[in-house]
């Protein structure tokens, strides 16, 4: 590693955001424009914008760090993340696409007709979304102070401010033109340096034997068969109530064109799973001594310059460097764009100068909790708030799009259940240890309890039922117009 | 026009026979003036179309829901099998054990084949229910 030439990678993925983010500012006029890019982004730019605002910290360093510490158990996650737009696609993409809804609370709002769940919806979003920036401010800190022995609120701070500037400058036409070509980084940054390693480690005799570097009791068989499938569960689910997923899909024109998007996502998604998976294969062979909770999601920045030292790791290392930051900033300013939305439209007037003040009250928060916190398990920092936006936010939006029966008090009912639910499990399985897997993977007990609340009292209430759900429901399932289908 | 068409079937007596032509009767409950939600701007929705999208909304459902079920059920049979390999043969590739391969890339290829389908089938229940509403309407611009 080298510290000048890695501080030297960072600085240039910070300067081509911002100066891409300046230019998508030129194009920036009306506060359509602000808040979804005006609708009229293409499925290519758009499905690598929404690709690109997806792979976090959690995947781009936590993957392989994960397979390395607890084996092909890790590999769960990226699948149930990848899965998780399948459902997306499935039960939600152009419905809400159609919705004519800014966010989510917005869509939640104009289905119910209840300022009240609206305002519920707004504070889990809010929740939800700062839980999700902490880890990627985090991943920020862990790897400069790996990389340049920076101490450990640089990297967080820096992100948060730059994140911040970007997104009160320029909104979301000039974040979907930074997240496009991040995703694009992101991939190269870690397929360069897989296929690199791969290349060297097929010319050399194996360190580790392979019994050793996959021992069965680390393999697939070994899975545990109900904390899987809850955990999957979870992370199948929890893509749907994600606050910076939903916005993406109102930038795409009309409703075909959000499921062609989302088509083109889970075959990018895939594509950087796989090669993120292996890496964690290589990391298992080559560095085997990094098996150790804190030290194992730094392996990715540490493989290149152990299986190649000399320049052309360091150089290695400076690229994968380059990717994590645009990990980091990616995911943050896609999470502050949807919050600053949030918040600018439910505390504020909705304008552009409430957007900006949004945007900077959205970091701030996050940037304190993580500056009070250590890097926890990248990993499974994301996956608790996948958890919670599955057990409270998804449910309501399923429901929402498919059953004309929701009511407001129904759908409130189920948010607060779930939520408490969830953060009650959570505590438990903190104070019980890692014993009580019905606590620490509540998913499978506790979604369906949401979702027969919120059924069992919207039934209860059915004259409340909102007179106008049979229209808005129509609006949701029609197809526009004769612009759906593409050219044949 | 149907009326005409009618009466040129009746018999010479029938056709002789005065009738009295009036508007139709007010129905018992009238129609309210004002509606308690708030409208979406638009046409009004008619019967037909009611029954159209009803049943567009149910096909895009089974759809969905087929092909979660489909990629549930594939994903399953691929889990058993991995785990039918790790317990048995499992040959390595590449110095990587086959279990440990397919779980890290197996997956990925399908859910891209069942988002495929999805999208393609989402697409034709759209078509057919535009096909269905426009001949509902007469093919009126």
């Amino acid at each position: 590693m080298n510290p000048a030439l890695d501080l030297a990678a960072v600085a240039l993925v910070v300067i081509v955001t911002v100066v891409l983010g300046v230019m998508g500012v030129r194009l920036s006029r009306t506060t359509s424009d602000f808040f979804v890019a005006s609708r009229s982004v293409r499925s290519v730019w758009n499905a690598s914008a929404i690709s690109g605002e997806y792979l976090s910290a959690g995947t781009f360093l936590g993957l392989s760090g994960l397979v390395l510490l607890v084996g092909a158990d890790g590999f769960w996650f990226p699948i149930g993340y990848a899965a998780g737009y399948l459902l997306l696609l499935l039960f939600v993409a152009a419905p809400l696409r159609r919705s004519g809804a800014y966010t989510l609370p917005d869509f939640i709002e104009a289905r119910l007709d209840s300022r009240g769940v609206r305002r519920l919806s707004s504070l889990l979003v809010l929740v939800i979304g700062w839980l999700y920036i902490v880890p990627q401010l985090h991943g920020a800190s862990l790897t400069l102070r790996v990389v340049a022995d920076l101490p450990a609120w640089v990297g967080a701070v820096v992100v948060a401010a730059v994140v911040t500037g970007i997104v009160a400058a320029g909104g979301m036409r000039a974040i979907t033109i930074v997240q496009a070509m991040q995703y694009w980084l992101k991939l190269t940054a870690l397929l360069v340096p897989a296929v690199v390693l791969l290349i060297v480690l097929s010319g050399r005799e194996p360190s580790l034997d392979p019994v050793l570097a996959f021992p069965i009791e680390m393999g697939p068989a070994a899975t545990d068969a109900y904390s899987t499938g809850s955990l999957m569960i979870a992370l199948l689910l929890g893509t749907i109530g994600l606050p910076h997923v939903l916005v993406r899909f109102y930038t795409s024109p009309d409703g075909g064109s959000a499921r062609r998007t989302t088509v083109l996502v889970v075959a990018m998604i895939g594509a950087f799973y796989a090669v993120s998976g292996t890496l964690g294969l290589i990391a298992r062979v080559a560095a085997p001594d990094l098996a150790q909770p804190g030290l194992a999601d730094t392996v990715v920045l540490a493989l290149p310059s152990r299986i190649l030292p000399g320049p052309a790791g360091m150089l290695l290392t400076a690229l994968v460097v380059a990717g994590a930051f645009a990990a980091f900033l990616s995911t943050s300013s896609g999470l502050v764009v949807s919050l600053a939305g949030v918040i600018s439209q439910d505390v504020f007037d909705g304008s552009v100068r409430s957007f900006r003040l949004s945007a900077v009250l959205c970091a701030i928060v996050p940037l304190g909790v993580a500056l009070l916190t250590g890097p926890e398990a990248l990993v499974s920092s994301v996956g608790t708030v996948f958890l919670v936006a599955a057990t409270s936010l998804t449910p309501v939006i399923l429901l929402g799009v498919w059953w004309r029966g929701l009511t407001a008090r129904g759908a409130a009912a189920g948010m607060l259940v779930g939520a408490l639910t969830c953060g009650l499990a959570l505590l438990g399985s903190m104070m019980l240890g890692p014993g009580a897997v019905l606590l620490a993977q509540p998913a499978a007990w506790a979604i369906p309890l949401t979702t027969a609340v919120m059924i069992v009292v919207s039934r209860l209430d059915r004259h409340r039922a909102p007179t106008r759900a049979d229209r808005y429901l129509a609006r949701l399932h029609l197809p526009e117009r004769r612009l759906t289908d593409p050219p044949r | 026009m149907s009326a005409d068409a009618d009466r040129s079937r009746l018999s010479p007596q029938d056709r002789a026979r005065r009738v009295r032509v009036t508007a139709d009767q007010p129905s018992a409950t009238p129609e309210p003036t004002t509606t308690s939600g708030i409208a979406l701007p638009g046409a009004p929705v008619h019967e037909a179309d009611t029954v159209f999208l009803n049943g567009l909304i149910r096909a895009q459902l089974r759809l969905a829901a087929g092909c979660l079920a489909g990629f549930l059920l594939v994903s399953l049979v691929l889990t058993a099998m991995i785990l039918v390999i790790a317990d048995t043969a499992d040959p390595a590739l590449f110095g990587v054990p086959l279990s440990w391969l397919l779980q890290a890339y197996a997956y990925y290829p399908i859910i891209v084949v069942f988002a495929i389908v999805y999208a393609r089938g989402a697409s034709r229940n759209e078509r057919r229910y535009r096909t269905l509403a426009d001949d509902g309407r007469g093919a009126t611009p």
